[in-house]
C-alpha cells in the first residue's frame, strides 16, 4: 500500500513525460503543463512532510519492500521519512519556480520531457532504499541534465555539459563499485548482527505472530540455551530489553546495510579493511554532486551555460542530493570512518566556505558568481555532517532547505535580469532598484537571505552548524573558520547588491526595462514567503529533520561505542 | 497587564508600521508617518509603564517560548522577553528618543522622494533595537542585533540613489573647505550601508563563535538541566559553578577560555558601538539622512554594543576586561583627536559619538567592583539624550543653511536660530560635563571608575604604569573634548557669519521641532538624572533602578572599596577634569571666538610648519585607519583575494579543474560522447536516454 502512494512520485513524472509527447508543441501549452505536473508533487510532499513534523519521530512515514530478485537480495524498496520529505517539498517547489521561469529556445517539446526524466531522477533518489534502484536514479538524473545544458546552454554549454558528466561519472563509477564491494563483503551463509534498542523502537513493525519486525526483518533474542528466538512485541515496553539481533543476508537493502554498520568496521576485502576503501569510495561520488572542495569545478561552468530554469534546478535540488546520498548511505554504513575522518572532513567544509567565498568575491559574472556563493554555502552542510551530532546533521539539512531557496531565488532573479539586459556583467548595471522596484526588493532580500540575516531561513541552518560544528571537539577549528563565512557571504553578495541595484542609473537603455512578470513573481515570491516562515519558525521543518538526525547521532554514537 | 506582556507590545509595535510599510510607503508617506508617531507615542506610554512595573515589582526575569529544539539533546533555543532595571530603563530611553526623532523626520524630510520609507525602515530599526534589549538570551540579542544592522543598512543608504561624493553636486556644494579624509571617489550612501554592514560582520564573526562557544560549554557541563544554554541565567549560573574550567576547545581551558568567550562576543560589540579599530564605518554612516543618525548615534545601534556588553559583564573574567577598557580608552582618544581638525559640522558629531562610546566601554571595561559598570550605563542614557539633541539640533541647522554643513561658512547662527543654538548648546554643556548638566554626572563617574581600577592594579603591583594609562588616557580625552564640542558650538553660533547670504537665510525649525529640543534639552540637566540640584551631591535614583544582576562571576561578592579612598579618587578626578574643561573651551574660545580671524585659519598655520603639519596632516587624515580598511580590507584581501582565489579556481591554475580539463580535452571518450549528441534530431536525444537507462539497468541485473 505504502509504494502505491509513493509511486505518485514516479507515475507524475512518467505519465507528464508522455503526456508532453503526444501534446501540440507549443511553447505555452507544453509549459503550463509542466506547471501542472509539478502541483501534485508538491501537495503530496508537502502533505508527507506536514505529516512528518506533527509525529516528530524518526521513523518512516511511508515504507514498503517488495522483493523483486531475492537471490540477489534486490527489492524495490521505497520509503519516505521526516528527511526525504522534507527534500522531496523542496524538489516540487523548485519544479514548479523552474518551470513558470523555462523559456527554451526551440525543441521545446523535448526540454520539457527531458525535465520529468530529471525529476523522475531526483524522486527516485531521494524515494529509494535500495542500492541498485538508488544507483539507476542517481544515474538517470545525469542523463536528462546532461541534455539540458548541451542543448539549451550557452555558447560554451557542450563543454559546460561534458566537464559535468566527466565529473559526475568520475563519481559514480566508484559508488556503484562500492556498492558491490558492500554486497559481497557480506559472508554468503549470513550474519547475525546486533541492533540498536532505540532504533527498533523507532522503526518497528509487528508481525503476523506478534513478534517484532525491523526494516522486514524478525528481531531476535538469544535464549537461555543460546537459540535465537523471535522477539515478543508485547516486551517492548519493558524498561530494560536484552541484547536484540536480527539475521542479515546478502543483499542490495540499504538499510540492511545500515544494520550491518558494526561488521562494515571490521570487514577486510582484498586483505585490506573494507571500511575506509568503501567510505572513501562513495564519499567522492557524493561529495562531487554537493559539490565539495576540491570536487567543485564543474559547478560554475555549469551553472553559467545552464539556462535559468536548470539553474534553478540544479541549485536548488541536485546539488542536494549529494548532502541527502552521504546522509542516507554514507554516513549510517560507516560511523567509525565519520568519526575518524571528522577533522579532515570539517575542514574540508571550512575550506569550501572560505575558498567558495573569496572565489564568489573575485567573480565578475553574475551567475558565476551565485555558483560559487553556492559552493561557500554547501560547505556548511559538509561541516555540519562532519560534526555528526543533531545540530550538525539536522543544521546540514536545513541549509539544504534555506539553501535551495536563497539561490534558486538568486538564480532566477540573475536570469530575469539576464533576459532583459542580455548579459550578466555585474559592473554593467547600476540603480537597477529605480526601474524595477520589486526586482530590487525580492533581489535585497535573497542577499539577505544569502548572508544569514537571522529571522530568514539561511540563518538556521548556519547556526545549527556551527553549534554542531563547535559540540564536537574534532570539529571545532573549523567551525571557528567557517564563522568567517558570514562575512564573505555579506561581502559578496552585498556588494553585489551595491553594484547592481544601487546608484544612479548607469546605462539609459535598462530604464526600459520592466518589473517582474507575474510569471516570475509566481516563481519568487512563493520561496521568499518559504524562506520567511522557516526563519521566524524553524520548528515546523526542524521537527520532520530533527529526530531524524538525532536518530542518526545516536546510530553513529552507538556503532562507534561497539568497538 | 502583565510588564512582559506590556514590553512585548513594545517590541512589536514597530512592525504595525514596518510591515505595511515595506509594501505601500510609495503612496502612504504622509499617513505611514503618522502612524508611524501615532505608535511610537503608544509605545512611549507602554514603555513607561513598563519601567514603572519593573521597578515597583523588583522584576528580573525572562518569559520565553521554544524557537529551534534539536532532538536527542536537551537543547531548546528560545525567545521571548526579559525584563531587569536595565532592559526597562533602556527600552524607555530607545521608545522616548525615537518619538522625537520621528517628529523631527516628518518636517525634515519633508517632500523628500523616499519619504515614506524612512517611516518603514525606522520602525523596523526600532523593532530591531527593542528585541536587543529585551533578550532573554544570547542568541536572541544576536538575532535582533543582525536585524539592528539591518535597519542600519535600510537608513544608512535611504539615498541609496546618490552617485559617489566626488560625483554629487549636492555632496561638493554642502562639504566642507577643508575637508579631508574622505574617500569621495568611494563615499555615497550605498558605499557606506555597504561598509556598516560589513565591518558590523567582521565583528559578528567574533560574536557568532562566542556564541556557539558558550552554547556548547554550558549544554555539555554537567550541571545543566536542559533548556536554553545561553539564556542569561543558565549561562552566567554556568560561569558562576566553573563549566569553563571543565572543557579545552581549541585547547584553551579553564580562565583563559572564559577569556576568549568574552572578548569574541566583545568583538560583536566592537562592530556595533564603532571601537577603535572597527569604527571607521560610522562617520560614513552619515549619508544617512541626519535624523537617522541621530537615532543610530544615540538609542539604537551603536548603543546595542554597549548594551551588550553591559548585558555580559557577569561572564566577564578581569583579562577580558581588561581588552574591553584599553578597547574604549584607545576609543575614546583617537575618535577625540579626529574631531578636533573636522570641519563638517556632522563629522564632529560622529567622531564624538565615538569617543563617548569609547568612554561606556572603558567604564565598563574597569569592572563593577570600582563603579564602573553604573557609570557606564549611565553614559549610556545621557549620552544617548544628548547625543540625540546635538543630531537633531545638527538637522535643524543643517536645514537653516541649504545643505552646507561646513563650519567655515556658519558663524552667528544664534541670532538667527536661537532655539537651536540654546538646545544645542544645553547638550554641548552636557557632553562637555559642566556641571549640573548630565554628563558632569555620568563622565566624572566613569573617570572615577577608571581611576580607581589604575589605583588598584597600582596597589598589586605587577605592570603598574601599564595599568594607569587607559585612564591618563580618558582624562586627556575630556580635555579634547571639551576643546572639540566647545569649537564647533563657537564656530557654528557665535562670532560673525563667515557666509552672509546662507547666515541670513537660516532660521529655526517648526514649533514641534523646537519643542523635541527644548524637551530634550531639559532631559540633559543633571537634576534630571541624579534626582538633585546640587551637582556635587552623590549618588543618583538610577542606581536603585538599573542594577547589576549578582551573577556569574559577580555571584561571589565584589570587592568593596574604602569609603574614604573612594570619595578621594573621585574629588581628585573632579578637580582634574574641571580643569581640563577650562583649558579645553579656553583653547577653543582663544582660537576660533577671540580671533575669528585666526580660527578659520588654523588648518592654513598649522600646514606652515613641518611639525604641526605632521600631526594635523595624520588627524586629519583621520589617522589613516580609513584608508587602511579600504586598502587592506576592502581592496587587497576582498578584491584582490578574490580575484586570486578565482583565477586559480577556473582551471587555469594547479588546481584540480586543471588537471581533469587537460585530461578531458585529449580523452577520446569525451570527445566521442560530444560527437555522438551533436547535431543529432529529438528522436536521437530520446533514444539516447532510454538506451543509457536500459543499458544500466539490465548491466545491474546481469551482474
Amino acid at each position: 500500500m505504502d509504494a502505491i502512494i509513493l509511486s505518485v512520485f514516479f507515475a507524475v513524472p512518467l505519465l507528464g513525460a508522455a503526456l508532453l509527447g503526444l501534446l501540440p508543441n507549443r511553447d505555452s501549452l507544453l509549459r503550463k503543463v509542466s506547471i501542472v505536473l509539478s502541483l501534485p508533487i508538491l501537495g503530496v510532499a508537502l502533505a508527507l512532510l506536514a505529516l512528518a513534523v506533527t509525529r516528530q519521530d524518526a521513523g518512516f512515514l511511508l515504507r514498503e519492500r517488495i522483493p523483486l530478485v531475492p537471490s540477489l537480495g534486490i527489492a524495490w524498496h521505497v520509503g519516505i521519512d521526516g528527511l526525504s520529505a522534507a527534500l522531496l517539498a523542496l524538489s516540487g517547489l523548485i519544479q514548479f519556480a523552474a518551470a513558470m521561469v523555462s523559456a527554451p529556445q526551440g525543441r521545446s517539446k523535448l526540454y520539457h520531457i527531458l525535465v520529468q526524466l530529471l525529476f523522475l531522477g531526483v524522486h527516485g533518489t531521494f524515494l529509494l532504499l535500495d542500492a541498485v534502484f538508488f544507483y539507476v536514479f542517481w544515474e538517470v538524473m545525469l542523463v536528462p541534465m546532461f541534455f539540458l545544458i548541451a542543448i539549451w546552454g550557452g555558447a560554451e554549454r557542450k563543454a559546460a555539459a561534458v566537464k559535468f558528466f566527466v565529473y559526475t561519472m568520475g563519481g559514480s563509477v566508484p559508488l556503484l563499485l562500492a556498492f558491490f564491494l558492500l554486497h559481497f563483503s557480506v559472508p554468503s551463509q549470513g550474519l547475525m548482527v546486533m541492533v540498536r534498542p532505540a532504533e527498533v523502537r523507532e522503526q518497528m513493525a509487528i508481525g503476523s505472530q506478534g513478534e517484532v519486525m525491523l526494516y522486514d526483518l524478525p528481531v531476535l533474542r538469544v535464549d537461555a540455551e543460546g537459540n535465537p528466538t523471535p522477539f515478543a512485541a508485547a516486551r517492548m515496553g519493558d524498561a530494560s530489553l536484552p541484547d536484540l539481533y536480527v539475521p542479515l543476508a546478502r543483499s542490495f537493502d540499504l538499510l540492511h546495510w545500515k544494520l550491518l554498520a558494526p561488521w562494515w568496521s571490521q570487514a577486510t576485502v582484498f586483505g585490506m579493511a573494507l571500511m575506509p576503501l568503501a567510505f572513501w569510495m562513495m564519499f567522492v561520488a557524493f561529495a562531487v554532486k554537493i559539490p565539495a572542495f576540491p570536487l567543485h569545478a564543474w559547478l560554475p561552468h555549469a551553472h553559467v551555460q545552464a539556462p535559468t530554469a536548470i539553474s534553478v534546478v540544479l541549485a536548488g535540488i541536485l546539488l542536494k542530493l549529494g548532502v541527502y546520498g552521504l546522509l542516507r548511505v554514507v554516513w549510517p554504513l560507516f560511523p567509525g570512518q565519520v568519526i575518524d575522518s571528522a577533522t579532515l572532513l570539517a575542514a574540508l567544509g571550512a575550506v569550501a566556505i572560505v575558498w567558495g567565498g573569496f572565489a564568489a568575491l573575485g567573480q565578475s559574472d553574475l551567475k558565476r558568481l551565485v555558483a560559487y556563493s553556492s559552493i561557500s554555502h554547501m560547505g556548511f552542510c559538509t561541516l555540519g555532517l562532519a560534526a555528526a551530532n543533531t545540530q550538525g546533521l539536522s543544521g546540514a539539512a536545513f541549509q539544504c532547505v534555506s539553501h535551495g531557496l536563497s539561490a534558486s531565488l538568486l538564480f532566477l532573479l540573475v536570469g530575469a535580469l539576464y533576459e532583459r539586459a542580455h548579459h550578466r556583467r555585474v559592473d554593467g548595471f547600476g540603480g537597477i532598484t529605480q526601474i524595477m522596484p520589486r526586482f530590487g526588493a525580492i533581489f535585497l532580500f535573497a542577499a539577505m537571505l544569502g548572508a544569514g540575516l537571522p529571522g530568514l531561513a539561511g540563518f538556521v541552518g548556519e547556526l545549527s552548524v556551527l553549534l554542531g560544528g563547535w559540540a564536537n571537539p574534532a570539529t571545532q577549528w573549523a567551525a571557528f573558520a567557517s564563522a568567517s563565512g558570514v562575512v564573505l557571504s555579506a561581502g559578496y553578495l552585498l556588494w553585489t547588491v551595491q553594484r547592481v541595484l544601487y546608484g544612479p542609473v548607469r546605462h539609459e537603455e535598462h530604464r526600459s526595462f520592466k518589473d517582474l512578470s507575474s510569471a516570475e513573481l509566481f516563481a519568487t515570491v512563493p520561496m521568499v514567503a518559504l524562506s520567511l516562515l522557516l526563519g521566524l519558525w524553524p520548528s515546523v521543518l526542524q521537527n520532520a529533520l530533527g529526530p531524524v538526525s538525532a536518530s542518526l547521532s545516536a546510530h553513529l554514537g552507538w556503532v562507534v561505542g561497539l568497538r | 497587564m502583565q510588564p512582559h506582556a506590556l514590553a512585548l507590545v513594545v517590541l512589536l509595535a514597530p512592525l504595525l508600521v514596518a510591515l505595511p510599510g515595506a509594501f505601500f510607503w510609495k503612496r502612504t508617506g504622509n499617513a505611514l508617518s503618522l502612524v508611524g508617531l501615532l505608535v511610537q507615542l503608544l509605545a512611549t506610554v507602554a514603555s513607561v509603564l513598563v519601567l514603572r512595573d519593573t521597578v515597583a515589582g523588583a522584576l528580573d526575569g525572562a518569559v520565553t517560548v521554544p524557537w529551534l529544539s534539536f532532538a536527542g539533546t536537551n537543547i531548546t533555543l528560545s525567545l521571548g522577553v526579559h525584563l531587569d532595571g536595565l532592559a526597562a530603563f533602556m527600552l524607555v530611553v530607545v521608545q522616548v528618543l525615537a518619538l522625537g526623532v520621528l517628529v523631527v523626520s516628518r518636517w525634515y524630510l519633508h517632500g523628500d522622494r523616499f519619504f515614506g520609507r524612512f517611516f518603514a525602515s525606522f520602525a523596523l530599526f526600532v523593532f530591531a533595537m527593542n528585541g536587543v534589549v529585551l533578550a532573554p538570551s544570547l542568541l536572541q540579542a544576536f538575532i535582533f542585533w543582525e536585524l539592528v544592522g539591518l535597519g542600519s543598512y535600510l537608513l544608512i543608504g535611504y539615498w541609496h540613489d546618490k552617485p559617489a561624493a566626488s560625483q554629487d553636486p549636492e555632496y561638493q556644494e554642502g562639504k566642507p573647505f577643508h575637508a579631508t579624509g574622505v574617500d569621495e571617489d568611494r563615499l555615497s550612501p550605498s558605499y557606506a550601508q555597504l561598509k556598516a554592514f560589513l565591518l558590523n560582520r567582521v565583528g559578528d564573526f567574533g560574536f557568532m563563535s562566542g556564541l556557539a562557544l558558550c552554547a556548547w560549554v554550558v549544554s555539555s557541563w554537567t550541571g545543566f538541566q536542559g533548556g536554553d544554554p545561553l539564556a542569561w541565567d543558565t549561562l552566567f549560573g554556568a560561569v558562576a559553578a566553573g563549566a569553563f574550567a571543565v572543557t579545552t576547545p581549541l585547547g584553551v581551558s579553564g580562565t583563559a577560555l572564559l577569556t576568549l568567550a568574552g572578548i569574541l562576543i566583545f568583538l560583536g560589540a566592537m562592530g556595533k558601538s564603532a571601537q577603535f579599530p572597527l569604527h571607521v564605518w560610522l562617520p560614513d554612516a552619515m549619508q544617512g539622512p541626519t535624523t537617522a543618525s541621530a537615532i543610530i548615534h544615540a538609542a539604537t545601534m551603536v548603543a546595542a554594543g554597549v548594551f551588550l556588553t553591559a548585558r555580559i559583564t557577569p561572564m566577564l573574567t578581569p583579562g577580558a576586561l581588561d581588552f574591553v577598557l584599553w578597547t574604549g580608552a584607545i576609543t575614546a582618544t583617537v575618535a577625540a583627536t579626529i574631531a578636533c581638525v573636522q570641519w563638517d559640522y556632522k563629522a564632529v558629531l560622529a567622531y564624538s559619538t565615538v569617543s563617548q562610546l569609547g568612554y561606556m566601554m572603558a567604564a565598563l571595561g574597569a569592572g563593577a567592583a570600582v563603579g564602573g559598570w553604573e557609570a557606564g550605563t549611565a553614559h549610556l542614557f545621557t549620552h544617548a539624550i544628548f547625543k540625540c539633541l546635538l543630531f537633531l539640533g545638527a538637522a535643524s541647522v543643517i536645514h537653516g543653511m541649504h545643505g552646507i554643513q561646513d563650519l567655515g561658512r556658519m558663524g552667528g547662527l544664534a541670532r538667527k536660530m536661537p532655539f537651536t543654538a540654546i538646545a544645542t548648546g544645553v547638550a554641548t554643556l552636557a557632553i562637555l560635563g559642566v556641571p549640573g548638566f548630565s554628563a558632569f554626572w555620568s563622565k566624572d563617574a566613569i573617570l572615577a571608575a577608571t581611576h580607581a581600577r589604575a589605583f588598584l592594579a597600582r596597589e598589586a603591583g605587577a605592570g603598574a604604569w601599564i595599568a594607569v594609562i587607559p585612564h591618563l588616557l580618558v582624562t586627556a580625552t575630556a580635555g579634547i573634548t571639551a576643546f572639540y564640542m566647545a569649537r564647533q558650538w563657537f564656530l557654528a553660533f557665535l562670532g560673525k557669519p563667515r557666509d552672509h547670504h546662507l547666515v541670513d537665510h537660516a532660521h529655526d525649525p517648526d514649533r514641534p521641532t523646537i519643542a523635541v529640543l527644548l524637551v530634550l534639552a531639559g532631559l540633559s540637566l543633571q537634576a534630571v538624572w541624579t534626582g538633585s540640584l546640587n551637582p556635587f551631591g552623590a549618588g543618583s535614583w538610577i542606581e536603585s533602578v538599573v542594577t547589576l544582576p549578582a551573577k556569574g562571576l559577580l555571584a561571589a561578592g565584589l570587592p568593596e572599596l574604602d569609603e574614604h579612598l573612594v570619595h578621594h579618587l573621585h574629588q581628585e578626578t573632579m578637580v582634574q577634569t574641571l580643569i581640563l574643561l577650562v583649558l579645553g573651551v579656553g583653547a577653543a574660545a582663544w582660537l576660533f571666538l577671540w580671533n575669528p580671524a585666526r580660527g578659520g585659519y588654523v588648518a592654513d598655520n598649522l600646514r606652515r610648519r613641518p611639525v604641526t603639519n605632521l600631526v594635523w596632516g595624520f588627524l586629519a587624515n583621520l589617522w589613516f585607519l580609513d584608508r587602511l580598511w579600504t586598502v587592506l580590507g576592502g581592496l587587497i584581501v576582498g578584491v584582490r583575494g578574490g580575484r586570486l582565489v578565482a583565477r586559480a579556481d577556473l582551471g587555469s591554475g594547479p588546481s584540480l579543474d586543471g588537471t581533469l580539463q587537460g585530461a578531458a580535452s585529449t580523452s577520446a571518450l569525451a570527445g566521442r560522447i560530444v560527437n555522438l549528441f551533436q547535431g543529432g534530431r529529438s528522436g536521437a536525444y530520446a533514444g539516447w536516454t532510454a538506451l543509457a537507462l536500459f543499458g544500466l539497468v539490465s548491466l545491474i541485473l546481469l551482474f
